[in-house]
């Protein structure tokens, strides 16, 4: 998200923005907001609107849905693929950040590359940006492992040999296959539900932070995208169109300027990438690009990935004080535990500079700004 | 006896009669060795758990506390509910994984921890088994890590040598 305000503006109310963040964006075990209770038949809505179901119940705007991925909606959704099991433990979580990776992170934009289109995109040097990184949470999960044990089965059937269990698979127009495809729609569209109520309750918590009006704040969604998922596409093989499913797990979709999949306002520019870096780094808004559609089925990197295992991160973390550290580089962290924390320090993780200039240079997507993180919650 | 007259009567053993001694010592890593329940496995991204058991209702025992110690500091949660588990027959290796599956889809349902577990039968007819833990508490329990989900991924489950070993590869 972008915003109307600048690094200047909010000098000195870190403490104190991040720690409302904390209380009003549930993370952590167990932790969920008290006003939210999902029924049964609200949460088939939810699989089946998408951001749009939040939207209507008064979480965001329309013009949100704009500049998320399919509107925040895939079509094809069927609840009925969904299991019970799946269902519960999604009913639990809609509204809640997560652990691991998961973050809200308050920053601002520290460079930028390319003027032309960090204005198209509304950003701005200094300015204060918000990113979310969350999904589908546990109702994803149990969605893949139901469906695991599905397709454990069928690749028997189909006689497909499988270097690992958990590479079992299914032909796409198989009935197992197209009822997957249903039930990860669901999922899908759960985490836009997800994401676009975390929007919300990010805009609310500024509010009530600094005490100003929405309209002073224009706390703006610039845009929302998947970073695992399977999309049916479009593309051009050996010269020849053809309509196929890419399935894209640690990476983000990159479309060049001019796809009719990407948002009316950005026609001209190309999709807005995010690439979360590490807690202590920063983190890149790029743009999808015709070579991406060449090389790489219009898809590019999704963040920058580790090198330690939280294992070792945790052990590389131990008789340091991680908060104190982040502090005195001018970063706010709180997150639900320490472990948590600890597992995702900055040493853990490649430089985020280095995977973007990889990607900058192969030409599948360019850089547009540098964020530097300013504030996390973690979960 | 206090750990301070444990401390003397072994340092006098060792002085007086190193045979023996050594013979003990021996004896106690060989003990601590067949006790060994799991061993944490590095890896990039995940976490792997690698399961040890005298047989395989110890080896599904063990799981799950290994499962739980990623998850929480054990020695903090007390044995105040409990949850029979039953799951249908499968391979041993889907046995594993859907056992751990149950024990976080409870963990994320009803926010329980478990640290005991009985497991009353295991095999190809599936499995019977009684979780005794509580739920998480703000301020009393502590969460190491969020387990995501337990996965298939170099999934084993085998004889070893007298006992059972198991390995598992959970996404975090």
């Amino acid at each position: 998200m972008r915003s109307g305000l600048s690094r200047k503006e909010i000098e000195g109310k870190m403490k104190e923005l991040v720690a409302a963040l904390f209380v009003n964006i549930p993370s952590g075990v167990g932790s969920h907001r008290k006003d939210l209770k999902l029924g049964e038949k609200e949460q088939k809505q939810v699989f089946k609107k998408g951001a749009k179901w939040a939207v209507e119940k008064g979480y965001g705007a329309d013009e949100d849905l704009d500049h998320i991925e399919e509107q925040g909606c895939i079509e094809g959704a069927d609840p009925d693929q969904v299991s019970e099991k799946a269902m519960e433990r999604g009913r639990a979580q809609l509204g809640t950040v997560g652990s691991g990776n998961h973050f809200v992170e308050v920053g601002y934009v520290a460079e930028v590359f390319d003027e032309v289109i960090a204005r198209a995109l509304g950003l701005w040097k200094d300015q204060i940006t918000i990113l979310v990184h969350t999904g589908s949470r546990g109702l994803g999960h149990q969605v893949c492992d139901d469906y695991i044990r599905v397709m454990m089965d069928s690749a028997r059937k189909y006689q497909i040999e499988l270097p690992d269990p958990q590479l079992c698979c299914a032909p796409i127009s198989s009935p197992e296959g197209e009822r997957y495809l249903q039930a990860m729609a669901c999922a899908a569209n759960y985490a836009f539900t997800n994401r676009q109520m975390i929007s919300h309750w990010v805009r609310e918590t500024f509010e009530q932070v600094f005490k100003r009006s929405p309209s002073d704040l224009r706390l703006q969604v610039v845009y929302d995208v998947c970073h695992n998922i399977a999309k049916i596409e479009t593309h051009t093989i050996d010269g020849e169109k053809k309509r196929v499913c890419v399935h894209r797990k640690g990476a983000t979709r990159a479309f060049p300027p001019g796809h009719k999949d990407i948002p009316k306002d950005y026609q001209d520019v190309g999709q807005p990438v995010l690439i979360p870096g590490d807690m202590g780094r920063c983190s890149y808004v790029l743009i999808g690009t015709e070579q991406a559609m060449k090389e790489t089925f219009g898809s590019t990197c999704h963040g920058a990935g580790r090198v330690m295992s939280r294992h070792q991160a945790i052990k590389a973390a131990k008789g340091r004080a991680i908060v104190r550290e982040m502090e005195d580089k001018g970063i706010i962290v709180k997150g639900a535990s320490r472990g948590t924390i600890e597992e995702e320090i900055p040493d853990a993780y490649k430089d985020v500079n280095d995977v973007v200039n990889v990607v900058h240079h192969a030409g599948i997507s360019l850089k547009v700004v540098k964020l530097v993180p300013m504030g996390v919650v973690k979960g | 006896m206090s750990l301070s007259q444990k401390t003397f009567f072994i340092k006098r053993l060792r002085k007086r009669n190193p045979d023996e001694f050594r013979f003990l010592s021996e004896k106690v890593v060989e003990f601590k060795k067949k006790r060994k329940r799991f061993d944490i496995l590095d890896h990039t991204a995940d976490i792997g758990l690698v399961i040890y058991g005298k047989d395989l209702k110890t080896l599904f025992e063990n799981a799950g506390v290994g499962f739980f110690h990623l998850i929480t500091d054990l020695k903090r949660v007390r044995q105040k509910e409990e949850r029979r588990i039953e799951l249908p027959g499968e391979s041993l290796e889907r046995l594993m994984v859907d056992w751990l599956n149950e024990l976080l889809y409870l963990h994320e349902v009803e926010n329980l921890l478990f640290k005991h577990f009985r497991v009353e039968k295991v095999g190809k007819n599936g499995l019977k088994a009684v979780a005794k833990g509580e739920s998480f508490q703000e301020g009393t329990h502590v969460i190491h890590t969020g387990v995501k989900s337990v996965t298939y991924h170099q999934i084993q489950v085998r004889r070893e040598g007298e006992g059972w070993r198991a390995q598992v590869i959970l996404d975090l």
